[in-house]
């Protein structure tokens, strides 16, 4: 009974932090930034891909700050710096505590956990780039949308279950906005199960689903499903071994306006992408990958890319060179082409500790 | 229909008080879990995140963890920065009930920069020293800390975990004793340590310091930093080479190759090697292990 009576409590916490922080102006949040530079080649590539000539670029600057507003809620802003300007990739609060069955709520805009991949950042991947099937469903950027996401944490035995759900506005869907001037809300939902199965090996399964109006008139809709899966073994702090795989698959309702498809008709794109990462050595790591991606609706229907990978962090996270070998090769490509891609990643600020 | 359930739920809360229900506790490592069952006893049921034979500077956020503490009524933490992962743990948990204890409450903290700290220092920790658990003179202070908690999340059984905290206090001041006496064999002996994990425990034992194997706190040995590590020992006769066992031996080797020093595996936590089950054993197996090393060197 008492953790109900804490809800309205909590919530009211929220809306009184800003006052409260007027009169705490010396407890800062945690900063951190992030630099990703890059340099980028291609070999082959089409006119709309590349030029083919090897350039640097600065890719981003990513500044991140975390803090608690209250003993009860905590805000994350991460915000993208890049040349296009600055971009709030996401900025949220959210209620760790005093919420019946084990509920947290986050509230702003965030990336949306469909899938597991999405909901990490860029610097996150040893792959570099976000794999084909979230740019080509979601965008460059992933799905990132402003809502609302509760999640509880379910004890199994000592394994546990998450489940989370959203309500959200916004996102791009194949190229197209989803800010629900249009077409109203989305909706999603993720269920994942975490089990060690040992020390040091520990296993994520995860599903989820989105649904949402495909037109203005209500008369078409989206559906997503994905499936994700990651396998980590650290029997030490000098070596490990990462696997992930997520499969997407959608089904879009096209309406007869669409001018890709003179009748109206359902389509399916999917997706899926795997990779092994192999930490060697203390510094060192390598793997390799394979993307995939199939959508019936555009000219370039499937694209396969595969490679290789391999990195050198002088010290954790702080400053790492990253090396990919990637190939393309599709169905409006012509002919496969290659990239070659250095990165300088350097993280200054606080440590983070390591998430699964 | 209201009343029944309140009276349902007053027998079930019953229940759980005559059934004797144990209180939970979550510890950062397994030195506090053990000081936190000696205390605590049949009352609590004690589970540790870092069991001792890893590395307590890189845990990783599990969900399984938050699991655990999601069930915990009491979280011990080592503080000082060396368990900075335990926050996103005990914020994944969602448990708006669990008290926190920090165990380096009191402690006289060793090496504490004076300056700005950066990351050109390496992964120093702004608030000092955190092995402060090495120092068996802090066990009592850990002690005090964990019994406030426990006092404090089951005030029914204050009076047990008050005598279980002066057995605990008479029983490492008789021990404190012995071990100084074990000890004298080692006074003045001058070791080099992988990692700066030790400077409680030489200072509690009157054993130096004289170099680490690391150029800096989590930077990984470099040619020239080995290089000088040698001509350190060789000009000032160090024939121990001091390692927690989670660290590679690779550059340990190369050192000792050079020197003639011996290697020896130094657990810095309950759990890390056999002998080491508890926190006062932990002591018997470190000063073992340093005055058979100490013997086999002469």
């Amino acid at each position: 009974m008492k953790k109900y009576f804490s809800i309205p409590f909590v919530l009211l916490s929220l809306s009184v932090s800003s006052r409260i922080g007027q009169a705490q102006t010396t407890v800062n949040p945690d900063l951190s930034f992030i630099g990703d530079m890059r340099m980028v080649g291609h070999r082959r590539a089409p006119a709309d891909v590349s030029d083919n000539k090897l350039k640097f670029d600065f890719h981003e600057l990513e500044i991140v700050a975390v803090g608690y507003l209250n003993p009860y809620a905590r805000a994350d802003v991460t915000l993208g710096l890049t040349k296009g300007g600055i971009d709030i990739e996401e900025a949220y609060a959210t209620l760790l505590k005093g919420l019946p069955w084990n509920l947290q709520i986050k509230a702003g805009q965030y990336l949306v956990d469909v899938g597991k991949i999405n909901t990490q950042h860029t610097h996150q991947w040893s792959w570099i780039e976000r794999p084909l099937m979230f740019k080509r469903f979601f965008g460059e950027e992933g799905l990132k949308a402003v809502g609302l996401n509760v999640s509880s944490l379910v004890p199994a035995g000592p394994n546990a279950i998450t489940i989370s759900g959203n309500v959200f506005t916004g996102g791009s869907y194949w190229g197209e906005s989803g800010d629900g001037a249009d077409t109203g809300l989305t909706g999603s939902a993720r269920i994942s199960f975490f089990a060690s199965l040992t020390d040091h090996a520990s296993l994520e399964l995860g599903c989820s689903g989105l649904s949402r109006r495909g037109d203005s008139e209500k008369k078409t809709r989206m559906t997503l499903g994905d499936f994700d899966f990651k396998y980590k073994w650290r029997p030490d702090m000098y070596q490990s071994l990462v696997i992930v795989a997520e499969a997407m698959f959608g089904s879009r309702e096209l309406s007869e306006a669409d001018p890709a498809i003179e009748a109206p008709k359902k389509i399916t794109p999917s997706g899926a992408f795997a990779a092994i990462d192999y930490q060697f050595k203390r510094q060192y790591n390598a793997g390799g990958f394979i993307d995939y991606s199939r959508d019936p609706s555009r000219e370039n229907g499937h694209q396969l890319g595969f490679g290789l990978f391999g990195g050198f962090s002088l010290v954790e996270e702080t400053y790492r060179v990253g090396v990919i070998l990637r190939q393309d090769q599709g169905s409006a490509l012509g002919r496969p082409y290659q990239t070659i891609m250095i990165q300088l990643l350097w993280s200054l600020g606080p440590h983070k500790p390591h998430q699964f | 229909m209201k009343n029944f359930l309140a009276g349902l739920l007053t027998l079930l809360m019953l229940a759980a008080v005559c059934s004797g229900a144990k209180i939970n506790v979550v510890a950062s490592t397994s030195d506090l879990k053990s000081i936190a069952e000696y205390l605590g006893g049949e009352h609590v049921a004690v589970k540790a995140i870092n069991n001792g034979k890893d590395n307590p500077h890189f845990v990783e956020v599990l969900p399984n963890y938050m699991v655990l503490v999601s069930k915990a009524d009491l979280y011990l933490k080592i503080g000082l920065g060396l368990d900075f992962w335990a926050q996103p743990i005990i914020d994944g948990s969602r448990n708006g009930r669990l008290a926190i204890v920090d165990c380096s409450e009191g402690v006289d903290v060793l090496e504490k920069p004076a300056g700005k700290v950066d990351a050109s220092m390496g992964d120093v920790h702004p608030q000092g020293n955190p092995h402060y658990w090495l120092n068996p003179a802090n066990g009592l202070i850990m002690a005090k800390n964990i019994a406030r908690g426990l006092v404090r999340v089951d005030p029914g059984n204050a009076n047990d975990y008050d005598a279980a905290l002066k057995r605990f206090e008479s029983e490492l001041q008789l021990r404190i004793e012995g071990w100084q006496e074990k000890a004298d064999a080692l006074k003045g002996m001058e070791i080099v340590t992988y990692h700066n994990s030790w400077p409680y425990f030489c200072q509690a034992f009157g054993i130096k310091v004289a170099g680490f194997v690391e150029p800096k706190p989590g930077i990984e040995p470099t040619a020239s930093h080995i290089a000088e590590v040698i001509n350190v020992m060789k000009t000032r006769g160090v024939k121990i080479i001091g390692k927690e066992p989670y660290f590679s031996d690779k550059a340990p080797k190369v050192i000792a190759a050079s020197t003639g020093a011996r290697i020896v595996n130094l657990p810095p936590s309950v759990g890390e090697v056999e002998g080491t089950d508890a926190y006062f054993s932990l002591f018997d197996t470190l000063l073992s292990v340093l005055i058979a090393a100490a013997r086999s060197a002469l």
